[in-house]
């Protein structure tokens, strides 16, 4: 109690231990303070999502240390000066270096130029199909003049040019001689002119749906993507007739629809509908073609009923109002005619192509029908 | 009779000893002072591992202000050293016998 006694006077001495009896209350109210702005803070804290935060098993921390070391990064991984990356391809499936992963990815998926024109061999070789060249065209199958003569110089100067292509320029030699329009010099083949034979030739190689634009053949590959097989499909039917079995053996694919000139004026929209890949062409062995030609020719003498021989007439004159060659054009759109029925009995496959085509507006296709 | 005066007297005391702690900003002065000493002695990482106990046994969504004081004051109060608490009694007794006028 001596230290209440500051003062000297007895007044003055109580009251301040008077005032001095109240330090601990002063205290402790501090404290109190003090102890309540913490537990703000805790409460704050625990509400944000931030308490737990800091508190680390040591663990962890061993797991996380970082690493102070001379050729080390602070992860404790070896500092290297370029990392090699590794991407995977989605066509093959290996895993290529990421700078060597575009390269790669141009031959492996068949884009580019140099790749596609290595695929498109590739593919061709094994589809019997022997014709080179033709995949330059891969971008001007349209209707430009310039690019076809810019590519056609390209190849004047291509070592492919010693290359014994006889096939390839078959396919171009007609379309020079051709009458049908002015701009026929170009990547427009004349099919109107040519014979059957030589229509053969050129089908084989190139993919010749008729634009109905230009009214002209494409003249790329037989895979080029504008067109479906369909479409080839029909247009060897319609220009070959019957013939065009013989190139469908080759897995070609003709396209009738598509071509203005014709009475067979397809409508855009059927042009879109058509299904793409479920074919004759696709499905017919090459057995039943070949027993289809061998039965040709008995099939015309006993088969054909009064019904038949009509409407092949009418195909005849429909093709030669078309302007074809009649002779052999008649001979082959008569045995066309005469061959449904033995398709039908050869394959199912086939009749419910037919039944699909009845579908399709198609007067020729119909006349098939009838059979 | 005189227990009351006594008690009202009391009060008085209290209030104007507040009052001149306020006024003369010695209360934020001393609160500071007793804050940087706690923090240097370890007394509120202590108390904030006791809070972390409170906290994971009430939950984390459920804690409230009131039920945190309520658990830390007891424990926070005994926990401050010796050593500050006369520090800090030193201070404010020598304040308040600067304030012998009153």
């Amino acid at each position: 109690m001596s230290e209440y006694s500051f003062d000297g006077s007895e007044d003055q001495e109580s009251e301040d231990c008077q005032l001095v009896n109240y330090a601990p209350d002063v205290l402790s109210e501090l404290v109190d303070d003090v102890i309540l702005g913490l537990c703000f803070d805790v409460h704050r804290s625990c509400k944000m999502g931030t308490f737990f935060v800091d508190d680390v098993d040591p663990a962890e921390l061993k797991e996380f240390e970082i690493v102070d070391q001379v050729g080390l990064d602070i992860f404790g991984q070896p500092v290297s000066s370029k990392k090699q990356y590794e991407c995977e391809c989605p066509n093959c499936g290996r895993t290529i270096s990421a700078n060597r992963f575009a390269p790669h990815l141009e031959k492996c998926m068949g884009m580019g130029r140099n790749s596609s024109r290595i695929a498109s061999k590739r593919l061709q070789n094994t589809g019997k199909c022997e014709s080179e060249g033709d995949d330059d065209d891969d971008n001007d199958w349209t209707y430009g003049e310039k690019k076809k003569k810019k590519k056609s110089d390209k190849k004047a100067n291509s070592p492919r040019q010693s290359k014994p292509s006889k096939s390839s320029k078959n396919g171009d030699i007609p379309s020079v001689s051709s009458v049908g329009s002015d701009k026929s010099s170009g990547g427009y083949v004349n099919y109107e002119a040519m014979s059957i034979e030589e229509r053969k030739a050129v089908l084989k190689q190139i993919c010749g749906v008729i634009s109905e634009h230009t009214k002209r053949m494409c003249t790329r590959s037989h895979r080029c993507p504008q067109h479906s097989d369909e479409q080839r499909r029909q247009v060897r039917l319609y220009l070959l007739g019957n013939a065009a079995s013989s190139l469908l053996d080759d897995d070609v694919h003709v396209d009738i629809d598509g071509y203005e000139d014709s009475p067979v004026v397809s409508t855009p929209a059927h042009h879109q509908n058509l299904p793409k890949r479920d074919h004759l062409g696709r499905f017919m062995s090459a057995q039943q073609v070949a027993a289809m030609a061998a039965g040709l020719p008995w099939d015309t003498a006993s088969n054909s009923s009064p019904g038949s021989s009509v409407s092949s007439m009418r195909v005849v004159q429909q093709w030669e109002t078309m302007g074809m060659t009649t002779g052999p054009a008649s001979n082959s759109s008569a045995s066309a005619s005469t061959s449904a029925p033995s398709k039908k009995k050869k394959s199912k496959k086939k009749e419910g192509h037919t039944h699909k085509k009845s579908k399709s507006k198609n007067p020729i296709l119909q006349q098939y029908d009838l059979h | 009779m005189a227990d009351q005066e006594r008690r009202i007297k009391d009060a008085q005391m209290r209030a104007t000893i507040n009052q001149k702690l306020v006024e003369t900003g010695e209360r934020e002065r001393l609160k500071e002072v007793l804050r940087t000493k706690l923090i240097e002695c370890g007394w509120r990482d202590q108390l904030k591992a006791h809070c972390k106990d409170v906290v994971k046994q009430k939950g984390l969504e459920h804690i409230t202000v009131d039920e945190l004081v309520a658990e830390i004051t007891p424990k926070g109060r005994a926990l401050v050293p010796d050593s500050v608490k006369k520090e800090l009694l030193q201070r404010i007794r020598h304040f308040l016998a600067q304030q012998s006028n009153i």
